[in-house]
């Protein structure tokens, strides 16, 4: 991996939570951030919308990565809850999800969210968008 | 791969090819696993001394709907467990650790045979139910897809519903 990556508009590390209701898919996921080369802070996890948004309420965070298809409150809802609410508008999203059918897509666009990785992925689809993530929060 | 346009009930048979593109999608991307193809002899070979089998099966909806269960051997399960969390192979891991992990291999599945399926359509996945079967392996006449990932068995069984 290269070098640290900083992040370039707070000067700190990016605060990430990552929402799967597959705990395996988390450890993965926080595996291939702390091996990116981005600076990370504090990697939170929630397992449905409902739990991210409780994250949310208290604390910091930079960067979503959510999965889709979700018990409890999905994806999708997590991210429209997300829009509807002011406090979180700077918040970076991305998608990660079995689905990436084009109607999806779409869907994501017009939910703001930044990048769209589709289940399965290497790792370095993750490491690339949080390079990117890391020059743009 | 045919694109499934109308709303009549799909044939099994005009996704074979779809199915196996995301088995070795998911098994190459996710858990640097090889896949091969395999007759119905050499498969029950490799099956007899399977002391356990693991099944996830996961409902979806959307252009159409039905059930996929994915069938795989436990040892293969294990070991598809260390290299998708990049750990040193290290016996079995716990029950609830392994299911997660099998349900979230055919979630993948599912959706990564969908998203060639359906083409611009969404589609949702239910959470995958997953569970441990012991031998004799029930008959595999009706499964989509047999193969060898890393030279143990996985089969795959399709089912769509009624339009």
């Amino acid at each position: 991996m290269g070098e640290m990556a900083s992040n370039e508009r707070t000067g700190r590390p990016l605060n990430i939570l990552i929402v799967d209701d597959s705990a395996m898919m988390r450890a993965m996921i926080k595996r291939v951030t702390s091996l990116c080369g981005v600076a990370i802070g504090q990697v939170f996890e929630a397992g449905n919308g409902r739990e991210a948004i409780a994250v949310l309420e208290r604390e910091s965070v930079d960067a979503l990565f959510t999965d889709i298809n979700m018990p409890v409150m999905s994806g999708t809802e997590l991210l429209r809850a997300i829009e509807n609410d002011g406090r979180w508008s700077q918040l970076l999203r991305v998608i990660i999800s079995t689905d990436g059918s084009a109607a999806r897509r779409a869907e994501a666009d017009d939910l703001h969210v930044s990048r769209y990785v589709e289940k399965p992925f290497r790792p370095e689809a993750v490491r690339d968008v949080l390079s990117e993530l890391s020059t743009h929060a | 791969m045919s694109s499934v346009n109308s709303r009549h009930t799909p044939e099994v048979g005009d996704h074979l090819e779809a199915l196996r593109d995301a088995v070795v999608e998911v098994a190459e991307s996710s858990f640097f696993a090889f896949v091969d193809p395999c007759d119905a002899a050499h498969f029950a070979e490799i099956a007899e001394a399977v002391p356990s089998w693991l099944e996830a099966a996961v409902t979806f909806s959307g252009a159409f709907g039905g059930r996929l269960v994915c069938g795989l051997a436990e040892p293969l399960a294990d070991e598809l467990f260390a290299s998708f969390l990049g750990l040193a192979p290290q016996g079995q891991p716990a029950d609830v650790m392994l299911f997660d992990l099998v349900g979230e291999l055919g979630n993948m599945i599912c959706g990564s045979w969908l998203t060639r399926a359906c083409q611009r359509r969404r589609f949702d996945l239910e959470h995958p139910e997953v569970v441990r079967t012991l031998p004799p392996l029930a008959p595999l006449d009706d499964v989509a897809l047999r193969v060898a990932v890393n030279g143990q068995p996985l089969w795959i069984r399709l089912t769509f519903s009624e339009e």
